[in-house]
């Protein structure tokens, strides 16, 4: 057996550990996945939580009659959104207070490899008949973005959805 | 400098590693030189692989680690939710806290390593225990007439359980004369990993979970100061 040839089988089975290698990192992939899913259903819960309350409680409409504004224009302001991702190190539990009003959310800080938790709202059509028809829905969407390490390239998603009445 | 090996022919074998050169059969081995380079290489293609392997498994099995200690957690924290919508009664000690309008939370929080739920017939007490070196939280059920039925929930390497009663009051603006109080308890998990082939790694889990039961059922609420 000659020098190359010994060469050539070093690359070979080089070669051979490249879907290995793939195996290896798709576990971790998917396993770091899971963590973030599983950390994203906590910070979507909280929220969804509180607005719960919060339209329970008559707030929404209660807020739109002192300030005008809906809950769509409430929840997607930027100034809400900022303090929504506000990502300063070794920030403990904080409140994310909606802007013009006197209403905050406590909301529980970021994981730093999580970079968004953003609200998207939209008004449901109850205008037709049916047992909706008598109120004003919304569907809020809660939506929060990660990468599983800080040089990953692309953000990874996941948005829980939650009905409220105003 | 030359290595001579000699491999034994079988019979009728065609080795092409012998050659015959005139004087009876002369065995062509490698140069020193060869093997030195064929070691090199396969010692820089070895540990390669070692390195990619090894941190490869360690971050599955931190991974997997930290994902079987989230889940745990979740089922912690769906037991608490579940307790607290439908309790009378809150009780974290002096873990309290009354956030006025327009304020936000102190730097510092107090919180209580244990929290008990009151329903209408039973009593629902978690807390933060140690038992051989590990934490788990022990939920205890008491019903009257009935023997105390306890549960642990072990959450994998949990360094602290902590618990904290928030009441916040809301405005819809600075001038609204009523307001109403969210009681919130704000459930703090603390994980962390002693294990030394690992780096730190500590997670902190935190839940606000609203309880429905002690809210005002409308604007002009009964916790009105």
């Amino acid at each position: 057996m000659t020098l190359i040839e010994v060469l050539v089988t070093i690359a070979v089975l080089s070669l051979a550990l490249g879907p290995l290698v793939q195996l290896l990192s798709s576990s971790n992939r998917m396993s770091n996945a899971s963590v973030y899913e599983v950390m994203a259903v906590h910070y979507a819960a909280e929220i969804n939580e509180q607005l719960q309350w919060l339209a329970q409680n008559n707030t929404i409409a209660m807020v739109k009659a002192a300030t005008g504004r809906d809950l769509e224009d409430l929840l997607t302001d930027p100034l809400l959104q900022a303090q929504m991702e506000n990502m300063t190190p070794g920030l403990g539990p904080y409140l994310a207070k909606f802007p013009g009003t006197e209403i905050s959310l406590l909301l529980s800080p970021l994981h730093p490899n999580f970079t968004g938790r953003r609200l998207y709202v939209k008004r449901l059509d109850s205008t037709s008949a049916t047992t909706l028809n008598t109120g004003v829905y919304w569907d809020v969407t809660v939506s929060l973005s990660w990468k599983l390490s800080q040089s990953d390239a692309r953000d990874h998603m996941a948005s829980f959805s939650t009905i409220l009445r105003e | 400098m030359k290595i001579m090996v000699s491999i034994p022919a079988s019979p009728g074998a065609q080795n092409t590693r012998f050659s015959d050169r005139g004087h009876g059969s002369v065995l062509r081995g490698f140069t020193l030189i060869e093997i030195l380079v064929v070691v090199v290489v396969s010692m820089m293609v070895l540990f390669a692989m070692y390195a990619f392997f090894r941190s490869g498994v360690r971050s599955t099995v931190k991974g997997q680690d930290t994902l079987d200690s989230i889940r745990a957690a979740s089922v912690l924290f769906s037991q608490l939710r579940k307790d607290l919508l439908a309790c009378k009664n809150i009780d974290t000690g002096t873990a309290s806290l009354t956030i006025g309008v327009g304020v936000g939370l102190p730097p510092t929080l107090p919180f209580a390593d244990s929290i008990t739920f009151s329903h209408r017939n039973a009593t629902m007490t978690y807390k933060f225990l140690v038992s051989a070196g590990r934490g788990f939280v022990q939920r205890e059920e008491y019903r009257p007439n009935a023997a105390p039925l306890v549960r642990d929930f072990a959450v994998p390497r949990m360094k602290k359980f902590e618990a904290l009663q928030i009441w916040k009051k809301h405005k819809p603006v600075a001038t609204s004369v009523h307001y109403m109080v969210s009681n919130q308890v704000l459930i703090r998990i603390e994980i962390d990993s002693q294990d030394p082939r690992f780096p730190t790694k500590s997670v902190h889990l935190s839940s606000f979970f609203t309880s429905n039961q002690k809210t005002s059922s409308d604007w002009w609420n009964y916790f009105y100061d």
